[in-house]
């Protein structure tokens, strides 16, 4: 694989969505098994959460397994195994250095290109969206694999009842094409925002497990989602009645709902799986986009809002078009498996 | 009860009018942790700021309306 030819268009580009796939962790992991460990009921984190079960990767599946998984589904959907620039987003990188998006990128048979890693939390997604547009907006890329990868389970304290029962693992990923931005699945402007003060509020210290002030992020995400939003509605041109589906990362069905409350949304327009998967990071998003265009509730034509926040703290909202484009996954849909063992 | 926070708690955080008497527990009126993390942000929209170390720190609805009130009176 070589370098792309820098194309000096002068045409201004957008970034058009053009292949989505995902990948689950291998265990279902459920609220009576951690409940049990914490000694508190299964309904208590229902309650509490919106989570009924999690999926969860073994300790010998790493970050980059999970990766591969995604992208290896995304070129699928996106209909060519091609890319210009891969970017990993993700909070739990298999080292330190080297970056994770390399080796998912050689194992994907895309060496010679640009491949490296953001860090964002549960926002970087978005954030590595905004970095692929760059990419393309230069014609330093015509086509971009944004991988949005975490194994956060494994750095929560399993005694922890704030952070136990939240997260699973999985990944997800994009491949994103230069185009119109009057096309189908061209997103709007990526509103994004940082702010470093409450960085201790969502924490992993080198070596320890994660810290977690509940109430304090509760309303930080809900206040911060909200105004992002907004703000990447309104640069759209929308108001929250021209919205059909808004998607929010799934940190929490109680997030959600008041999120949902405060911009206005009836429940049937929020797009919501936590329930099944636990808050898998950042690649929640499109994992709920996924599961609702498998199970009919996302149509082509849907104008779709994506809000997203996570640990910095780190926010950031888009919009989108949703295209005529396949989901692919490489393991059934964790409701699928829910049914099946009914 | 003032109606502002009555409103707040029957619509957004959804307890039921059985639960708005000032004996009842926050507890037992389903309002956990994350309800008065709402709580705080959904008073501060009405410009009541009260803060959620100090909303946490009443037990009962009863001593939530009164927070609220005394609030109220010192704007």
């Amino acid at each position: 694989m070589t370098a792309p030819v820098l194309d000096s268009s002068p045409a201004p580009a957008a970034v058009v969505l053009c292949g989505l796939g995902t990948a689950e962790a291998d265990t279902i992991v459920s609220n009576s098994e951690v409940g049990g460990r914490l000694g508190v009921p299964a309904d208590w984190i229902t309650s509490r959460t919106g989570i009924t079960q999690r999926i969860c990767a073994s300790a010998g599946t790493s970050t980059a397994d999970l990766a591969v998984r995604a992208a290896a589904a995304a070129l699928e959907s996106a209909g060519k195994r091609d890319a210009d620039v891969v970017i990993v987003a993700t909070a739990t990188p298999d080292h330190r250095m080297p970056a994770t998006a390399p080796a998912v990128a050689a194992r994907l048979g895309l060496t010679g290109i640009a491949a490296f890693d953001i860090a964002a939390a549960c926002t970087g997604l978005l954030y590595a969206l905004q970095v692929a547009h760059g990419f393309i907006a230069c014609a330093a890329a015509q086509r971009a694999l944004v991988i949005a990868v975490d194994r956060l389970s494994h750095l929560t304290d399993p005694e922890d009842p704030v952070t136990a029962p939240l997260f699973g693992d999985g990944a997800a990923a994009l491949v994103v094409r230069r185009g119109h931005a009057d096309e189908p699945g061209a997103l709007g402007g990526v509103l994004l925002g940082a702010d470093g003060r409450y960085a201790d509020t969502l924490v992993v210290p080198h070596g320890k497990f994660m810290r977690m002030q509940g109430q304090k992020v509760f309303q930080h995400a809900v206040t911060r989602m909200s105004q992002a939003a907004e703000q990447a509605a309104a640069a759209a041109g929308w108001s929250v009645r021209d919205v059909d589906r808004f998607v929010p990362h799934q940190a929490n069905a109680r997030i959600t709902a008041a999120v949902g409350r405060r911009l206005g949304f009836d429940g049937s327009r929020v797009l919501e799986n936590i329930s099944l998967l636990g808050n898998t990071s950042a690649a929640s998003i499109p994992f709920a986009l996924a599961h609702a265009a498998r199970g009919g509730a996302l149509h082509p034509g849907h104008r779709v809002l994506l809000a997203a926040f996570g640990a910095g703290l780190t926010w950031g909202a888009t919009t989108l078009t949703w295209p005529d484009v396949p989901c692919v996954t490489d393991r059934p849909d964790p409701s699928h498996r829910l049914e099946a063992a009914r | 009860m003032n109606p502002m926070l009555k409103d707040i708690l029957s619509g957004h955080l959804q307890v039921g009018e059985q639960s708005l008497h000032p004996e009842v527990s926050l507890e037992d009126a389903g309002l956990d942790s994350l309800a008065i993390a709402e709580l705080d942000l959904l008073l501060a929209e009405h410009g009541v700021t009260i803060g959620e170390d100090r909303l946490a720190s009443v037990t009962t609805v009863g001593a939530l309306a009164q927070l609220v009130d005394e609030h109220l009176v010192g704007r």
